[in-house]
């Protein structure tokens, strides 16, 4: 808006003074256009001056907004910058015939304010945000009338979906009466994704033969706003009960990031405090349990507003309205010129202002929710700790030989060399190589699974998967794959997962992953006649940690629930470690011989086991009773909960290590050395699927 | 020679879930309460379940009944105390001791009081009446995994997990509130105490095998005896004072 509004009055000011110039034409009557609210005595409109009268009402206001303090137009200043640039490039593209929503309409708007045409009541029901004001006025107006249609309405608008979808409407907006732009067929075309729509993700629409649409809505590069809407063919979009994330393009996430700033503008130029609305993703009745698929979802937003922390100037949490601007600039630049980040990356641009780094993830992640896409359409990564090994080769492009930009590029001066570079750039693992997982997923060309693998191990700690790799486990039982987190899982650990699930599921062992650069085309496929019969495991310790690592992957996580759709693998089982596993190490040596026993336990391996069974603490404790009672998927299950319960009762948890220590004395003794005590935990589970709990 | 014990009751299916403790009433009756949230009544002579009371929301760890079995006390997992009137078999209060805070529950021989153990180390005595907390004793910090009240009414005794080297018994004078002995024998956690009838020993299991005799008015330790092979998780001392049963 600030930006536009340049464009038509060539004024060089850095900050919103710009406003102040505008109106500083005007008669004193101004003053009801911006205190719809306040009774403002009229002494003080006559002391009007010249570029003052701004400064002077919001001196009204609690926050003085001009003050030095007050940081967030510069903040906003690069970012005026890239949207002038932005729409330059879009305007160039539209018909030079057709207006350009968002210039014309401002250019009515300070126009108007001019006082140039004798419209002041036309004025007052544009501004005043509190009146409501009948249709008709609207047509009177103008044909440029979008942002008058905005400001007869309550605030709302501005966060609802039809904001978005008005604007994305833009030059076709004039011909549609405003009731019906939803039904408009451009509508459909440019942007707005109904939730329902078939956006490739949800389990039920796996559709084998359609296998580019396997991952998200790829946009195309001709459109302006390019992202396909795929409504299913054969029954009408049903509203989901889950809020839906797909991958947007480009612009889409540029659109959404300048439509929260306008918010603030907007607010601005009502003599509001500014404040920003943020989906919330901590608020618990936000969240709702998939009971068929067994994923924790979050409900979509259906009043605007829902769910949603309200950021507000002058509020002194740890996450300002200040950091919330400045991060959206951060990642506006990204976005825009195609450079990826890490968090921690975008905390050390402005360390002072941020203070730590739970700010950045908050608000990147809240970001990320309200504008319904995944992070990585934020251009947004975090540093990657996961590592895999096995019977799995993949192709991963090279780090920093990247395409800078999608083909919808508009700035000028790119080369288009788009297709090429990308086979030139990457490495290819092999079989059995300990690999680190990209930090992206879009980082990963192709993914090769051995069609004999036997299982998939999801281990929690990279001591046992270290462990495990230099007992021979992928030799000696058989092809497998081992993946871990070092602990609870990144977003790539589970997006790999959640990809080798869908890969078994529809029995694909091969394929290349679509990328935005490559497109639906590029990809291809290798598939056996049925789906792939390997199981998916997770090997954790017994304690409450290992219990909510496993229900990570499984179901998801409680703060990401926007993105589950993606993340969770509800096909994962667990082997291990869990208390039952003690009762043989409990029985005592009378039953050593008994089948409920894991190993040929010889006395001192039970002494240490025993020995290693340390007591919960009170934290501990708490986690699990809130594991009991709250969590949906513990809830269902009674087999968890019995396991859960009985660590309570005996007040114990255990680790994987415990199985791990060496028995030195068997070799002395001239006994053929037993194998490792982990290896045959291992072996017996394994074999038994009945003692898997899933 | 030790007497033949046969058993002279079984009922299958009891509980759909695990139970985890049980307590005789002094009217031929029998609590048993359960992982299934459920604390359900018994009848010792025909082994018909008299009621069944629920409300717990949680698994049920532990269920006392008081001396002349009209009451009888339940804990959860969720630290809720709830008790029930055994007559008319319904619950009776329900006392909210915090998240991990009421383990196992024991009444008062005066039936007016309930002691609990708690994470903290900390017993608390809760009145029957009014459910409110009358007095804590203040443990050593470590979680008090078993109550037990003497028969007199004077003392109050808690076995407590283990720390690096070993677990204390702790002993409480009722009245004054003060700790009054200490009894470090164990190795490992102490499960479960029980005082004699005279009120003069107090009997404890622990994890590491032993059950050991305490003298509770000298504050010594009298005799450790072994022979279990694996944890021992109860001890109850016979009304003659000669026999001490353990499991």
């Amino acid at each position: 808006m600030q930006a536009l509004l340049y464009q038509s009055y060539n004024s060089g000011s850095d900050d919103l003074r710009f406003l102040a110039r505008s109106l500083d034409r005007s008669e004193q009557d101004i003053d009801h256009l911006l205190y719809s609210d306040e009774e403002i005595p009229h002494e003080d409109s006559q002391q009007i001056e010249n570029g003052e009268f701004l400064s002077d009402s919001f001196f009204h206001m609690e926050d003085v907004f001009y003050s030095n303090q007050w940081h967030l137009s510069g903040e906003l200043g690069d970012m005026e910058q890239r949207v002038l640039d932005r729409h330059q490039g879009l305007v160039e593209k539209i018909d030079e015939n057709e207006q350009v929503w968002k210039s014309d309409d401002l250019r009515f708007l300070t126009k108007s304010l001019n006082g140039a045409e004798p419209e002041d009541q036309d004025i007052s029901h544009l501004l005043y945000s509190d009146e409501a004001t009948p249709y008709e006025d609207s047509q009177q107006i103008g044909s440029d009338s979008f942002l008058g249609d905005s400001f007869f309405h309550m605030e709302d608008v501005f966060y609802s979906d039809q904001w978005y979808s008005s604007g994305e409407l833009g030059n076709k907006e004039q011909r549609v009466p405003y009731h019906q732009q939803y039904l408009a067929e451009e509508f459909l075309n440019i942007g707005y994704s109904e939730p329902g729509s078939d956006d490739g993700l949800d389990q039920e629409s796996d559709d084998p033969l359609e296998f580019s649409d396997f991952s998200a809505a790829i946009p195309s590069s001709d459109s302006i706003m390019p992202v396909e809407v795929s409504f299913s063919t054969t029954s009408p979009p049903v509203p989901s009960p889950f809020m839906e994330m797909t991958r947007q393009s480009r612009e889409w996430v540029l659109q959404g990031l300048e439509t929260l700033v306008f918010q603030i503008l907007y607010d601005l130029s009502m003599g509001r405090a500014p404040s920003i609305d943020l989906c919330c993703r901590s608020k618990a009745d936000a969240l709702v349990y998939d009971e068929e698929v067994g994923v924790i979802r979050r409900k979509p937003d259906h009043a605007p507003g829902t769910f949603t922390r309200t950021y507000r100037y002058g509020n002194n949490s740890a996450s300002s309205l200040h950091s919330i601007v400045r991060i959206i600039d951060l990642i506006h630049d990204n976005v825009y010129k195609g450079s990826i980040s890490t968090k921690r990356d975008l905390f050390y641009r402005e360390v002072t202002l941020f203070g730590s780094q739970t700010v950045i993830d908050k608000a990147v992640e809240d970001i990320a929710c309200t504008l319904r896409v995944p992070r990585s359409c934020l251009n947004v990564v975090a540093g990657t700790r996961s590592v895999v090994f096995g019977s799995i080769r993949l192709t991963l492009k090279v780090p920093g030989n990247r395409n800078m930009a999608g083909s919808e590029d508009t700035k000028p001066g790119k080369t288009g060399d788009g297709d090429d570079s990308i086979d030139k750039a990457f490495t290819q693992s092999e079989y059995n190589m300990l690999m680190a997982v990209p930090s992206s997923m879009d980082d990963i060309l192709r993914i090769e699974i051995h069609p004999q693998t036997k299982f998939i191990l999801v281990i929690e700690k990279e001591a046992t998967m270290n462990h495990l790799i230099s007992l021979g486990i992928c030799a000696s039982h058989g092809p497998c794959i081992l993946l871990t987190s070092k602990g609870y899982p990144d977003m790539v650990a589970r997006q790999l997962l959640k990809l080798f699930s869908d890969m078994i599921q529809t029995g694909v062992y091969a394929m290349h992953l679509p990328t935005e650069d490559r497109g639906k085309s590029a990809s291809t496929t290798i598939r056996s006649q049925a789906s792939l019969n390997i199981p998916i495991l997770a090997l954790v310790d017994c304690d409450p940690h290992g219990i909510e690592i496993f229900l990570t992957y499984k179901c998801g996580a409680v703060l990401s629930a926007y993105d589950n759709a993606n993340l969770a693998v509800p096909r994962l089982q667990c082997i291990g470690q869990i208390p039952d596993d003690w009762n043989s190490f409990l029985r005592g040596r009378d039953f050593s011989q008994d089948q409920g026993l894991l190993l040929r336990s010889s006395s001192h391996v039970e002494v240490q086991f025993q020995d290693s069974l340390s007591p919960l603490t009170t934290r501990e404790r708490t986690k699990l009773v809130k594991l009991l009672k709250r969590h949906p998927f513990i809830q269902r299950h009674k087999g968890w909960k019995r396991q859960i319960s009985k660590m309570l009762m005996l007040n114990r948890k255990s680790e994987l290590q415990s199985l791990c220590m060496e028995e030195s004395t068997t070799i002395e003794e001239g006994l053929q050395k037993e194998k490792h005590a982990l290896v045959q935990y291992l072996e017996r589970k394994l074999e038994d699927c009945s003692l898997w709990i899933s | 020679m030790p007497a033949q014990f046969v058993t002279s009751l079984t009922k299958d299916n009891a509980h759909e879930d695990g139970i985890w403790s049980v307590a005789w009433s002094s009217k031929n009756a029998l609590v048993t309460g359960s992982l299934d949230n459920t604390v359900k009544v018994w009848d010792t002579e025909s082994g018909e379940l008299k009621g069944s009371l629920t409300g717990h929301q949680l698994g049920v760890n532990s269920v006392d009944t008081n001396a002349d079995g009209t009451w009888a006390v339940s804990t959860s997992l969720d630290s809720q105390i709830r008790i029930w009137d055994l007559e008319q078999l319904k619950q009776h209060k329900i006392i909210d001791a915090g998240a991990v805070q009421a383990w196992t529950a024991k009444f008062s021989p005066d039936s007016k009081h309930i002691a609990t153990g708690s994470s903290s180390g900390n017993v608390n005595q809760y009145s029957v009446e009014t459910g409110e907390k009358v007095q804590s004793f203040e443990g050593r910090g470590k979680f008090s995994m078993c109550v037990a009240y003497s028969p007199n009414g004077e003392y109050i005794a808690c076995g407590t997990e283990a720390s690096s080297d070993s677990a204390t018994v702790l002993l409480f004078d009722v009245a004054t509130g003060k700790l009054r002995s200490t009894f470090k024998g164990h190795a490992m956690t102490v499960r479960s105490i029980a005082f004699s009838d005279d009120s003069k020993k107090l009997v404890t299991g622990s994890d590491d095998k032993r059950i050991m005799i305490h003298d509770a008015v000298h504050g010594d330790t009298i005799r450790t005896l072994s022979g279990h092979s694996a944890w021992v998780l109860s001890v109850a001392v016979s009304n003659d004072g000669i026999h001490v049963a353990s499991g």
